[in-house]
């Protein structure tokens, strides 16, 4: 690899020999310079490569996207079953909460009544 | 990338940014730079001819990208959203289903307690069904797990 000017670089690449035969016939059809035709092929070779990266990124990102997607269904319909299963406990709890007071407070008068019953036994 | 077939040497001159460019490929795509030139040579004698083409081509895969780029973001802060919520709700139900099995052990206490006092004081306990089946199932689901 040389620099023949400050802006340049040359260097030397090993193609196969019919891309090499494809190279020299673009330039003899198309009647260029040398430098300036290679330039060019090499400019529009950049392009496909760009081209054939941004298509493995849309690939890559439309599979993202596809398992996110995926994922949120998941979460979706378990969200839902969690959301039942909060509000059935809920009204459960409210059921034995309700249940408890009623039950201690029967308990309350039970108990006076068990010792106002021993008292009169002991007598 | 193999290049097993027979090969010839072609010298090339570019100007740095064009070399430059072309450098910053091998990183990307996980190719040496002698790959790297060796293909951008073949593809681009491949498509020369259909450079108009290859550009709207490009400029349509850039706005579908974009667009992708997009949707990814909508669609992680909708991951995001629907994960917290599930972690919330998750919480919230276990927090709910340990303070039930709490009270439907102290229920049990209470209706133990309730007979033993009605035993002593001879009250004929006058039950309802429906009450002491969902007692019950109370029990089995916060205390057994049966449900």
């Amino acid at each position: 690899m040389k620099r023949k000017y400050p802006d340049q670089i040359t260097f030397i690449v090993n193609i196969p020999a019919g891309v090499y035969g494809r190279v020299l016939n673009f330039i003899k059809t198309h009647e260029l310079e040398e430098t300036g035709a290679i330039q060019k092929i090499i400019s529009a070779g950049l392009l496909k490569l760009e081209i054939d990266m941004i298509k493995e990124e849309n690939a890559s990102l439309s599979g993202k996207i596809g398992n996110l997607w995926r994922e949120i269904k998941r979460f979706i319909e378990e969200n839902s079953r969690l959301e039942k299963l909060c509000i059935e406990s809920q009204r459960d709890s409210d059921y034995i909460y309700k249940r408890l007071e009623i039950l201690n407070s029967e308990n309350k008068e039970l108990k006076v009544l068990v010792r106002q019953q021993s008292s009169a036994d002991q007598k | 990338m193999a290049m097993s077939y027979k090969q010839r040497k072609l010298s090339v001159a570019l100007p740095l940014g064009l070399y430059e460019e072309i450098k910053k490929a091998p990183v990307k795509m996980d190719w040496t730079e002698e790959e790297v030139f060796g293909w951008v040579i073949s593809f681009g004698v491949d498509v020369i001819d259909r450079v108009d083409e290859i550009e709207k081509e490009l400029s349509e895969l850039t706005i579908r990208k974009n667009k992708l780029v997009s949707e990814l973001e909508d669609v992680t802060l909708d991951y995001r959203r629907l994960s917290s919520r599930n972690a919330a709700l998750g919480y919230e139900c276990f927090e709910t289903f340990s303070r039930n099995k709490t009270l439907a052990i102290k229920l049990t206490g209470a209706k133990a307690i309730n007979r033993s006092f009605k035993n002593i004081l001879k009250i004929t306990d006058d039950r309802n069904e429906q009450e002491d089946r969902t007692d019950s199932d109370m029990v089995e689901k916060y205390i057994l797990n049966k449900v």
